[in-house]
Parts: C-alpha cells; structure tokens; sequence
C-alpha cells in the first residue's frame, strides 16, 4: 500500500469522527494496540465502552430515584432506584458482550471508478453459543451496515465507500459499534482489516479511437456465424445443420436440401494508445482511455492498450476488460 | 491400495510413463463420477493416458478433436434426413461414448463447449426436444492449452466448475523420457493392455466410494477449508456448495483407493490442488499467485484441528 | 421521519397501561379517558391514519391539562397532583414521539410513574405487579435497540437482565446508606383512617370494631404473653366531658417533661419500677394519622428518635405516623407506678364535672361509704356489673343526656366504652384516682410469622385505678361481663350476633375454617416478613442489621465493604455473562491429541498447520524411529476414533496408546 492510499481512508475518518478523536497520535495507538489484520477477533483490548446520552439521562434518572427514596423514606423507592442503577451496570456487560469475541473478516472486494463507491465485504462470524445483534459497521456514520448473528453463525456486509483517486486504494479503520441491548452503552471499536482495492481512472468521454470508425462491412473480417443474424446465402445441406435453418422453400422449388447460412462481421482489432490524446496530462488520458475500454467491452470488440512502457495485448470478455482497466489505474503508480 | 485399483494404476502406468499421482488422480475422478480437465501443453501424453484408461477400464472410446469451426451437432449427433424415407433419423454424434476425449476444447466457440458441458452436466443431450441419455458410465476427459494464445476460447470459470478435477501432466521425469525415446510407440504399447476391470465391477467400486465413512471432525475440517475460501481476502470468491461436495466426493474415492472405509485429512489434502484450482480465483490482489499456491496456502493455513 | 419500531410501541403502550392503572382510582377521571385516547391516538398515528397533534393542539393539551390538574385537586402542590401532571407528561410525550430521542424520554417517564405507585402502595402483590411493568417497560427498552424486534425475544432479554441485576440490588438495598430526609416532601393527602380516637364516648368503639383492617403486628422476642396479658395501652383518657359525655385526654402541657432516649431524665422518672422479667417486642404500626403509639404496660425508655415516653407511662410520637412505622420496646409486666400519687394528680384523677350524671355520682359516693375499704369498694362495684344484669353487646342502645347513669340504671347493655367509662366515674363518684385507657386487647397469634397480628376489632377500653400503696392496677370491667371478650377474643363474646356484620367478605369471618385460617395465617406471615424487613428496613434496622453480621462499623467501613461488595458482585455477574466462550470447544480426542502434539513439539517435532495426523505421524516417525511404534499407535487410535467410528467424546484408547509412548519414551 502506498501512502497516498492510506491518507484517503484516514481522511475519510477525520471527516467523519471528528479531528479530536482521529489525531496522528491516536491512529499510532490504535495501529499499536490492533495491527491491521486480515481476521480480528474483539477482546477487551479493542473494545471501547462508554455511557451514550440516554445512559446518561437514565443515571440521572436513577439519582432522582435515590433522592425520591431518601426523602420519601420509602423502602420499595429504593428498591427500584437499585434495580434501575444494577440494571444499567448489567447493560453496560451485555452491550460488551455484544463486540467482545466477535470475529471480522476481510471478505472480497469489488473495484470502482474514481469519484464512485468501492464495494468492501466483511464478514462477521460467531463461534459458540453467543450471540450478536443490532451491530453496525462502516466507513460513513450515515450509511452503516447493519448485522445480527442470532441464528446464523456468520453474516456478511457490502459496504461502500467513495473512492477518490485512482490507484490502490485502503479504506483505512471502519467504525464497528452496537447500542444494544438498551442503548444506554455504547461499545465500539475501530477496525482495521487491511483490506484494499483497486480504483479505476474516472471515465471521461471524450477523444477519438481511430481505426474504431471503421467497423463498416468492407474493412471488417467475414465470418460465418450460426447465431448471427444478417442473411448470407444458401448452400448445400450437410449432416449437422440445424433443422430450422433448411431452406424449406428451396427444398421445394428444386428438391434439394439447401441450408441457410447467416453471416456477421468481425471487427477489427483495436489498439487503445497513449498518443491518441495529445495535449492532455496523465490523468485526463487516463480518464479517457478507461471511457474507450468500456465503450469497446460493450459493443464487444477486441482490444489492447498501449501505454508507455506497458502493453496489454488484445482480447475481449470481463476478464481482459478488467486487466485492462488494472492496468490503467495501477499506471505510474507502483 | 486395492489390489483391482492397483492393477489399473500400474496398466495404465506403462504406458504412461512416471505419472502416478495424475493417474491415481484421473482414476479417483472416475470412481467419483466426476469428468477431467488435464490443462497442459501439447504433446505431454494427455491422448495417451485417456486412451490408455479406456482400454484398461474396458470403456467405449472416441476422441473429439475441438477446431473453431466444430458445430455442436458434430458433438452430439444430427438428424439426418433420410431421402428413401423421406423423414429425419437421429444420427448419434461421438459424444455417444462411455470415455470422450474432448481434445483441446478452448479452440471452439463458447457454443461448442457449452453444449459439451451441458451434455457432462446432465448424461443426456436433448436434440430437436427429444431428450436423449447418454451411456454409463460416462466420463469426459477434456484437455485445454493453459496459454492463452490467439483465437482460443478459455473457458469459463463457471463452466470449469463442472469438472471434478483438472490436472497438470508436466514433463516427464528423465529416466520415464529415456524409456519412452527406447521404447516402441506408445500407440502400439497401448494396443496390448489388457482389460483389468469390467463394467460391473467399476460399477460396484464407484458405489463402494459413495459409501465411505465420513466423521463428523472431517465435515468439519473440509468445512474449515471452504470458510476460508469464502473469506480470505486473496480470493475473489469461494468455493461452491458443489465444489465443496466435488472435494469430499474426491476425498471419498482416494479414502477408497487407499484401503480406508473411512476419509481422514489427508484425503482431502491429497486431491485438493486437483479439486479446487480451477474455482478459485485470485483476488484483485497484486501477487500473480497460481492456483497451485492458492491451494498451498490454504492447506498451511487451515488446522486440521479445531 | 423516525418510526418507532412497531413492535417496540406495542410494548410501550402495554407498560405505559400497566403502571398507569394502578393510580386510576386516585386520578380525576378525565385523566384516566385522556391516558386512553392520547395512547388511541399514537395507534393511530402509527397506522398512518391520523397525524401527530399540531403545535397549538399540543399547547392547548399542556395548558389545558395543567390547569385541570390544578382545579381538580385544588393545588398543584402534593403527591396526588404531581402523578397527575407525570402521568399527563407521559401520555403527551406519546404524542410527540418523533425522535428515538423521544421514545428514551417516554421510557424514563414511565419508569418515574412505576415509582409514584410504591408512594401509595407497598404490599407483595402491587410490588410483583410492579415488577412485572417494570420488565414490560425494559422490554419496551430493548425493543427500540433490536434489529429485528420481537416482543417475546425482548421481554425474555429483558427478564434476564432484571434477573441478573438482581443481586447488586440486594447489595445496594441492604447496604447503601440510608439517611434522613433532606427536605420536606409532600405526602400523600389524608385518607380516612379507622382506628382508635383521643375522645371516647359511648358507641364509638362499637363502630369501630365492625373493621378487620390490620393495626398494627407485634413480634416478641420470647415467649408470647398470654392472649390476657396482651393490654395495649394506646390512649390514656381522664377528662369527662360535662358537654358531650366523653372521655379525653389530659391537656399537654399538664403531663410536663417526657422521656426522650434511655437514659433522658425527669422528675417522674422513679415512679417506674421495674418487677420480674422484661419482654421485648418490636411493633409495625399501620399508619394511623394520629400520634400515638401502642406498649405494653410499662414500657422502659426507648432511644427510637421519634418516641417519647409520656407522664402516664405509655408513648407518644411526634410526628404523625402516616407511614407504616416499626418500633421496638422492652415492657414489663410485673411494675408498679405511681405508688405515691401527689395531691394535684390524686385531685385530677378524681375530677368529675358539676351536677351530671347525679345517679351515679350518689350510686358511687354511697358505696364508697358503704365499704370499709377502697378494695371492698371496688370489688363491690365490679359486682354490681355482675349481679345487675349487664350485657356486653355490640349494638348497644342509643345514649342521651347523662349517658352514664342512663346505661348503669336503664339500658345496662352496653360495649367496652360503656363499662369502662362507667366504672371510672363510679370509682371518680367514691373519690379513688381512676382515669380510663384505650387502646387494643389481644390479637391473633400467627405461628409461622411468630407475631401477634392486633386488627381493630381489637380495639378495647378498660379502667385503671389508683391504690394506697400500690399504686396504678388495671381493672377492666368488660372481663367481668364477658370474660371470653379478654380470654379468647371478641367473636367468642358475642356469639349470636354477627360479627363484623358491615365487613362484606372478610378471610377473619371465618376464623372457625381451619384451613381459610391456616391459608390466611401463612399469606399474613409472608405480609409481615416482606413489612418488617423490606418495606421497614430503615437506617437504625440498617445500622443494627450490619453491626450484628460485620461487627461494630462506623459509616466509613461501611462504605468500604459497599464498594467492595459493589465489584465482588459486579465482577460475578460478569463472569457469568462472560464466561460462555466464544469460541468452539474441542472435542474431548482432539484435546488429548493436541497434548500429544505438544509433548512432541516440546521435544522439537512440532506439527505444522494443517497438518494432517498421519502425515504429521510419518513425519515424526522418520525423525524418532525410537518412538515409531508408540506414535503409530496413538496416530491409529486417534485416527480410528476421530474419523473411522466417529466417536470423538471416547478418549480411553487415545490416552492410554499416548501414556504408553510417553513410559516408553521415559525408558
């Protein structure tokens, strides 16, 4: 990982929790205190607890409880306050209970164009009898997953998160946090699973392919085709042939079996180049060249990439799109 | 090893010269019901080790040479048109075999395949709505070029999935290669095998596979396996509910061919490179790691305990 | 916007019905209908059928019942209008239930009104009731928390957690300091009290005994004096009322100096002596609005704060009791008092007014003079009750006028009141000191609770005379017109009439049930216990309680032991809740294996992750051919156990193939 990539996510964080919180010196205590890891298992090292606002107005509720019972002298008065007060402290061990020796996973990842959202799965397992619910986790205080491990013994959430550059991109600590069960505590954590994926340059519209105006019929390579759909000609039936396609009508005027054959046209190979963007800075190629990718992949031409110092060799499907498209946001960067 | 499987292992083996493990392999795919990928170059003896089972195992035999221009009727089978009759007569294609050597099956169209793969999946091929099945046993050894060269069509990760298992041949070690440059043609060697198992008998020994033990630890160990899969990071997906039952089924047979009523871990580490490289693939991580590795690293870091 | 969870509603509106319906009775009816319709009207708003109330509605509602409460109860200050407006608050606050925020705050509300009831209501069932609302409003609680709300999942977690809060409750309970008071609160306003009055007159003791309301519950630290030795003194009566014909107490300030703590002093102090063996009891009072406070005769001192002992030797409190109050006493009844009376007591014990009751006054007078002692005097009197055809009735007629001479010399039927009234003006008439007492006779012993239960119809009067020489003796006339009313009670006194006849159903009517009596008896215990030790648990019970079990500590200890008791408890219920492991267990043959695994990674042949047993086997085989045989076998056992029998709980084979590798090993 590089460092750029690094300060996106913890920008993303200081945005969202706050400087105080997310100083220098406390993203070096947390990397010290929980590594980055592929697999985390929550103890009472990486769980942080505190009272919410409402665990604060239930405190002081139970104070005026107390206070009721004092000046009232009443017995039952205090009962209740106590239970209350236990009840709170009893919240405080369920709400624990409810992070500590839940196991966080890196799952898959899925790439995306700068300026759009990169899909990170994580995994969220049990082992053992206890249970986990109402757990939330993200990158963005507005857009949390949700996740419940009652019945199932692992559960897994797609988040997603705006990517901005292109390059290798590490989404840095996500926050995984659970009210539950009163919502009086809450336990969270700040979590690292080392994962990382790849953004692609943003698709900017615009320049011109140019051997790609010429998919006319005449420069185009002929080829029989069964599936296509432009008609061709007839010829002699030969054992094989598809039944529907029998010149039925030939077969009657001349008692021949004829099949129809269907043609299209293979297009040309297409080579995107560096130079066909003169005048432009790197990103701005780069913007375009993943435009024309997609633009190809979709009218399913064959194509290769030619960039300084690197060659992609021509071919079509999502495979090769996506080697390509590697290609172009890992570009100058490693 | 059982002493019937220990005969076909070692009929099979001279002719095919220093492979054993692969040949155990493609047998345990037999035994499991499963079809072979043998991904290798040209040349390596991926012809003479399907024929070589044939012959040994007693099966009808037809090799189908994949070209760009190979119709799916050239597979299956057409109905010809009859003239005294007047009317249409299926016309069964060589897929109509008990062992199919589709040779080098990424140089057709994905049509082509497909309609290869779809007859493996189901043992039957429907033709005109008219289904027809397919004889048993029915096993298809496939062979692909691993370079992806010019003008071939790979293969689909999710068509790799039909196949229980893809091996590599490789070269043969120098003393096998110096018999086989002494030795007479392996065609002619070939021509003298001796049928060492008839059909009943590979019937009752692929339902004695079925029958293995299977503990409670081992479910849990394989499953171990197939959770890491689906979760590490270096994979872009995991390992299917039907890879997961390719694996034990896999495991089963090699349970079986090593005298063991039962599956022990090393069963299942034995014929999971075979078994599991080709679905898995490789996240959008920055190590061209092979599927080899891949399953290396899954063998290390999956406990057998626990 | 945000919805509360629909289930989590549901839950809400069920507590919030819950604790609100305890209070119904004493809410102004309007507040009940309103309760109803604002909770109505959240259903409402919850299906999407009605909006939420706009701004000025919401302003009219506060206002508008803000004011109501005001009316209503004529002030907003006190209990009854405070529980009115929480409760008003509450149901309101439904109304603008638009944030999670809002729902916590209904929460909170709710809670605060669940304990507004304990300031009316404190009996086991209300308590059990309580406690139910109290979990159904934790549920409420966690169903906004839940991701997938179910109302039963909620209420279980909920149980559990009360349950698990339960034992640093009792902690906090027993031990969290108890002070007074820190300002004055306002209580519940008066309700109607039955009881005994500081004015007696004839007829109204009658009345009072148609109750079976509870007085008060006495336990004894011993033995249980006898059902006759049970005179409660409560009220000590030596005024006549010309006006009215009643009996009153002295006026106060006559009584002078009273007797605060054991070792207080005053004047009078010596008149107490002191015979045979004392008795200790402790008393729960039901609260009675009044001042007084029921011993046995005669009390020592006591250094409860709130009791002082009067001039005629029975105790007083000073502030209202208004709350179920518990004392305890030391009495003996062997004393004598007052063996030497001064002349202004002799006069005021021998006051009678001008120029009533003159039958009587002559009737007394003249006996007096008839008899050649004060005993002869007073035993002759007793027998004129005797021989002269009274009867002790519960429906005695109606007196007027000089109501003594017309019951000595008309009606001559008569209740308590009557013949000890009667009998201090005769004695008053011969010129004796005599003044009347009031207070209970008697009570029902409940064996399991070891308690004597004193109900009102309990409620008694009786004499008290003044001798030469020996000072004040009680005699209670009653015992002579019916002698079962002092023996066994007053069922047994006034058989054929029907006793308690203005009690609908009452458990006491059937006293003669055995088993009614036994079931009452045992749910009277379970009373008493959960009101003397944990409705009175009060800071002297509290004091007492721990310097008997922690030996004599000061507050500071105590907060010590508090804290430490706090984390001791705290740190249980975590470990409970903690303890389940997180992670899977292994089976009993893996665990025996892994040992064996260790013993030889001790030795340097560790086995590699994921690796399989017999491969590890081979491995160390190769390495410690000395041990290939032992390895082999403890390889087949766990193999065969593990995987080929399927039988991983069995670990016999494993470990006795492993304790035969490590002897071999050894040797």
């Amino acid at each position: 990982m590089t460092d750029a990539s690094q300060h996106d996510g913890d920008n993303n964080l200081a945005e969202v929790f706050g400087e105080s919180v997310r100083s220098e010196r406390f993203n070096r205590w947390l990397n010290r205190r929980m590594p980055p890891a592929n697999s985390i298992t929550l103890n009472q090292r990486k769980v942080f607890i505190l009272p919410t606002k409402q665990g604060l107005i239930f405190a002081l509720l139970v104070s005026a409880m107390v206070m009721a019972g004092i000046n009232y002298q009443n017995s039952l008065v205090f009962a209740l306050a106590f239970l209350l007060a236990s009840l709170f402290m009893v919240a405080m061990l369920h709400t624990y209970r409810n992070l500590s020796g839940l196991t966080l996973v890196a799952g898959s990842t899925r790439p995306a164009f700068a300026d759009e959202e990169a899909e990170f799965t994580i995994v969220l397992k049990r082992l053992g009898d206890r249970t986990y619910e109402s757990l939330q986790l993200g990158w963005n205080p507005g857009f949390m997953g949700n996740a419940n491990l009652i019945e199932d013994e692992e559960a897994r959430v797609r988040l997603f998160v705006k990517a901005k550059r292109r390059g290798r991109y590490n989404p840095g600590r996500f926050l995984l946090q659970t009210f539950y069960p009163l919502g009086l505590f809450r336990a969270w954590s700040w979590i690292d699973l080392d994962m990382h994926t790849i953004v692609y340059p943003r698709p900017i519209a615009g320049g011109e392919i140019p051997s790609t105006t010429a998919t006319s019929h005449e420069e185009g390579e002929l080829i029989l085709r069964d599936g296509a759909e432009d008609f061709y000609g007839l010829r002699e039936y030969q054992p094989g042939d598809a039944i529907r396609h029998i010149a039925w009508r030939a077969y009657a005027r001349s008692e021949t079996l004829m099949t129809k054959q269907f043609a299209a046209y293979a297009d040309r190979r297409v080579w995107l180049e560096w130079d066909h963007f003169p005048g432009m800075d790197r990103e701005s190629r780069l913007s375009r060249l993943c435009y024309w990718v997609l633009q190809l992949n979709s009218r399913n031409d064959e194509y290769g990439l030619r960039l300084p110092g690197v060659e992609v060799q021509p071919g079509r499907g999502e495979a090769h799109r996506d080697a390509v498209l590697k290609t172009l946001a890992l570009f100058e960067i490693d | 090893m059982r002493r019937v499987i220990q005969k076909t292992v070692d009929q099979v083996g001279s002719v095919v010269l220093g492979k054993e493990t692969q040949i155990k392999l493609a047998i345990a795919c037999l035994l499991s019901e499963g079809h072979l990928l043998i991904e290798d170059m040209p040349g390596m003896g991926k012809t003479t080790l399907a024929h070589a089972l044939a012959k040994v195992f007693n099966l009808s035999y037809n090799r189908i040479q994949f070209t760009s221009d190979i119709l799916p009727a050239d597979i299956i089978g057409a109905p010809i048109f009859d003239k005294d009759q007047g009317t249409f007569v299926f016309h069964e294609g060589p897929i109509f075999n008990q062992l199919i050597l589709a040779d080098e099956i990424n140089r057709t169209t994905p049509k082509s395949q497909s309609a290869l793969l779809e007859a493996m999946e189901e043992r039957q091929v429907t033709v005109e709505g008219e289904a027809r099945s397919l004889p048993e046993p029915f096993f298809v050894i496939a062979t692909q070029n691993p370079s992806n060269q010019a003008g071939t069509f790979p293969l689909p990760e999710s068509q790799l999935d039909r196949f229980l298992m893809r091996i590599e041949l490789g070269y043969p070690d120098p003393i096998a290669e110096r018999i086989l440059l002494q030795d007479q043609d392996r065609r002619v060697v070939i021509g003298t095998l001796a049928t060492a198992i008839n059909l009943l008998e590979l019937k009752e020994l692929q339902q004695a596979c079925k029958e293995i033990k299977v503990s409670e630890a081992l479910l849990d160990y394989l499953q171990r396996i197939i959770a890491y899969t689906r979760e590490a990071a270096e994979f872009t997906h995991g390992i299917s509910p039907r890879g997961a039952m390719a694996l034990l089924a896999s495991a089963k047979s090699w349970a079986f061919m090593h005298d063991r009523e039962f599956v022990v871990p090393e069963d299942v580490q034995a014929v999971l490179p075979s078994v599991v490289e080709h679905r898995l693939r490789e996240a959008s991580d920055f190590t061209d790691h092979v599927g080899t590795a891949l399953a290396q690293r899954l063998l290390n870091n999956v406990d057998v305990i626990g | 916007m945000y919805q509360i969870p629909r289930n989590s509603l549901v839950l809400m509106l069920v507590s919030i019905a819950l604790v609100i319906l305890p209070h119904i009775l004493r809410l102004p009816i309007w507040v009940t209908l309103m309760s109803i319709g604002c909770c109505f009207w959240r259903v409402m708003v919850y299906q999407g059928r009605w909006s939420f109330p706009g701004k000025w509605a919401k302003t009219f509602f506060v206002f508008g019942s803000f004011l109501g409460v005001g009316l209503g109860y004529g002030t907003l200050l006190g209990l009854e209008p405070w529980v009115g407006m929480l409760i008003i608050a509450l149901v309101l606050k439904l109304l603008e239930m638009h944030r999670k925020q809002d729902a916590y705050t209904v929460v909170v509300l709710a809670y605060f009104v669940a304990l507004t009831e304990f300031l009316f209501e404190q009996s086991i069932p209300y308590t059990l009731y309580m406690y139910i609302a109290i979990t159904l409003i934790t549920s409420a609680l966690i169903g906004l928390n839940q991701a997938e709300v179910s109302p039963k999942a909620a209420i279980k977690k909920a149980s559990s957690m009360l349950a698990q809060a339960m034992p640093l409750m009792i902690l906090l309970f027993v031990m969290f300091p108890r002070i007074g008071p820190l300002w004055t609160v306002p209580l519940q306003t008066d309700v109607a009290r039955t009881g005994v009055t500081d004015s007696m007159s004839p007829g109204n003791i009658a009345e009072l005994v148609q109750s079976d309301a509870l007085a008060f519950r006495a336990t004894f630290e011993g033995e249980v004096p006898s059902y006759n030795q049970l005179y409660w003194r409560g009220l000590v009566l030596s005024y006549f009322n010309k006006g009215n014909q009643s009996w009153t107490q002295e006026r106060p300030g006559l009584y002078g100096q009273t007797l605060q703590g054991k070792n207080d002093d005053a004047p009078w102090k010596g008149n107490m002596e002191y015979v045979g063996e004392p008795i200790r009891y402790s008393v729960i009072l039901e609260p009675t609005n009044q001042n007084w406070i029921f011993s046995l005769t005669l009390p020592e001192p006591t250094d409860e704060e709130r009791l002082g002992l009067v001039r005629d030797f029975r105790f007083y409190s000073f502030q209202e009791i208004r709350a179920r109050f518990q004392y305890e006493l030391t009495s003996y009844l062997d004393h004598r008092t007052d063996v030497a009376l001064t002349e202004f007591w002799r006069h005021r014990y021998t006051l009678l007014p001008d120029g009533d009751n003159p039958r009587a006054r002559r009737f007394g007078s003249e006996l007096r003079a008839d008899s050649l002692s004060d005993d002869e005097f007073l035993s002759r009197v007793l027998r004129h009750y005797m021989t002269e055809g009274f009867a002790y009735t519960l429906k005695p007629p109606t007196l007027e006028g000089d109501t003594i001479d017309q019951f000595l010399f008309e009606t001559r039927r008569g209740f308590c009141e009557h013949f000890a009234g009667s009998f201090v003006y005769l004695m008053r008439s011969g010129g004796l000191p005599a003044r009347v007492v009031v207070g209970y006779q008697g009570g029902e012993f409940n064996r399991r609770g070891n308690y004597v239960a004193v109900r009102q119809f309990d409620a008694h009067a009786w004499a008290e005379v003044w001798m030469e020489g020996r000072g004040w003796i009680r005699v209670d006339p009653t015992s002579v017109v019916a002698p079962e009313r002092i023996q066994e009670g007053l069922e047994f006194a006034v058989e054929g009439e029907e006793f308690l006849a203005d009690v609908g159903l009452s458990l006491m009517k059937f006293r003669s049930s055995l088993w009614i009596t036994e079931l009452r008896l045992q749910f009277s215990a379970l009373n008493h216990y959960w009101d003397a030790w944990v409705v009175g648990y009060s800071p002297t019970m509290q004091m007492e309680l721990l310097n008997r079990y922690l030996g004599d500590i000061d507050r500071k200890t105590m907060g010590i032991y508090l804290i430490g008791g706090f984390f001791v408890i705290f740190g249980l219920v975590a470990l409970f809740l903690l303890m389940k492991r997180s992670t899977r267990k292994l089976a009993p043959v893996e665990r025996e294996y892994l040992k064996y695994c260790q013993y030889l990674a001790d030795q340097g042949l560790a086995r590699a992750v994921g690796e399989g047993p017999l491969d590890y086997g081979r491995r160390v085989s190769e390495a410690r051919p000395d041990l290939a045989p032992g390895i082999r076998a403890v390889t087949n056992a766990y193999v065969r156990l593990n995987f080929a029998e399927d039988r991983p709980e069995e670990t016999d084979l494993l470990r006795k193939a492993y304790r035969n590798l490590r002897i071999r090993s050894f040797a």
